[in-house]
């Protein structure tokens, strides 16, 4: 009986995956699309805050994190080289997890590490799952 | 093809992560929803009140649904039981929240917005739709993922 209705909703649901990996994505991609366009505009002075920080070479790295996340907004949104690019931007969130809100706790509200927690979340599960089928990856790689 | 191979075979080892993501998704979420899950319950009377006055129909009914629901959800999503079936309903409870309380406050968590609502909704498609992996009850009880 419970492996019936397991397997049933198993059946249905696992049609939804390609579909749920992109709709994950758009919401990262939208997600990173401010602080990365934030990073740009400004980037002197995103090199002095990441200086304040203690972040050794500040320059070259407000450089690093800001072309990883105008380069992961464009990536996410096509899925192409997903897993690839999944990983830098997980460091990315490492880093500002421990050097910007660690310091604030759990909650976003308070500007916690909640959000960038979840965002490596997301992208923890489009390293090893991949886009889905709604994916340039899909057509180039997958695709037999 | 080179960028091929590469690609694939980066595939093939990033996939041996996949159970471990989910089952982090899977805590990260149990962990969220516990404490409007136990706010709910210690002050029954208080969010019923508040249900209705958000124009919930049958508020304490709606009451009692929503906070049985979340409950089940920590304790079923942390021991990855009967995953696909508690996330259509902890989905609703996403969907219902975002349109009655969030929406109206925009996109960003910090007026209270859509963000977070959304991001549950879409962990928990991802959970419903590839399952939870196998450091699970579902996976011991139901067997392989095909």
């Amino acid at each position: 009986m419970l492996q019936t209705i397991n397997d049933l909703s198993k059946n249905i649901l696992q049609n939804f995956q390609s579909l749920s990996l992109l709709l994950a994505r758009f919401a990262v991609a939208y997600g990173f699309y401010e602080p990365a366009m934030m990073k740009w505009k400004d980037i002197d002075g995103i090199a002095s805050w990441f200086g304040t920080m203690g972040i050794p070479f500040p320059t070259l790295n407000a450089y690093m994190a800001a072309s990883t996340e105008v380069l992961g907004v464009v990536l996410l949104t096509l899925g192409l080289f997903t897993r690839l690019i999944s990983v830098p931007l997980m460091v990315v969130m490492v880093v500002a997890i421990m050097t910007v809100h660690l310091a604030h706790g759990f909650s976003a509200g308070d500007n916690g590490f909640e959000i960038p927690l979840y965002y490596m979340l997301f992208l923890l599960i489009f390293a090893s799952h991949g886009a889905g089928k709604f994916s340039v990856d899909y057509f180039l790689f997958e695709q037999k | 093809m080179r960028l091929k191979d590469f690609y694939l075979e980066l595939s093939i080892l990033f996939n041996y992560f996949q159970s471990f993501s989910l089952l982090f998704a899977r805590l990260a979420l149990a962990y969220g929803f516990y404490e409007p899950a136990l706010t709910k319950w210690n002050n029954f009377d208080t969010t019923t009140e508040w249900f209705s006055s958000l124009g919930i129909p049958f508020a304490s009914l709606a009451t009692l649904l929503t906070a049985s629901i979340e409950i089940m959800g920590v304790v079923l999503l942390v021991l990855g039981l009967f995953t696909r079936l508690i996330t259509v309903p902890l989905m609703i409870v996403m969907f219902i929240a975002s349109i009655t309380v969030h929406l109206s406050n925009g996109f960003s968590v910090a007026n209270n917005g859509f963000e977070i609502p959304l991001y549950y909704f879409l962990f928990l498609s991802l959970l419903a739709s590839h399952g939870a992996g196998k450091f699970s009850l579902d996976f011991l009880i139901f067997g392989k993922e095909k």
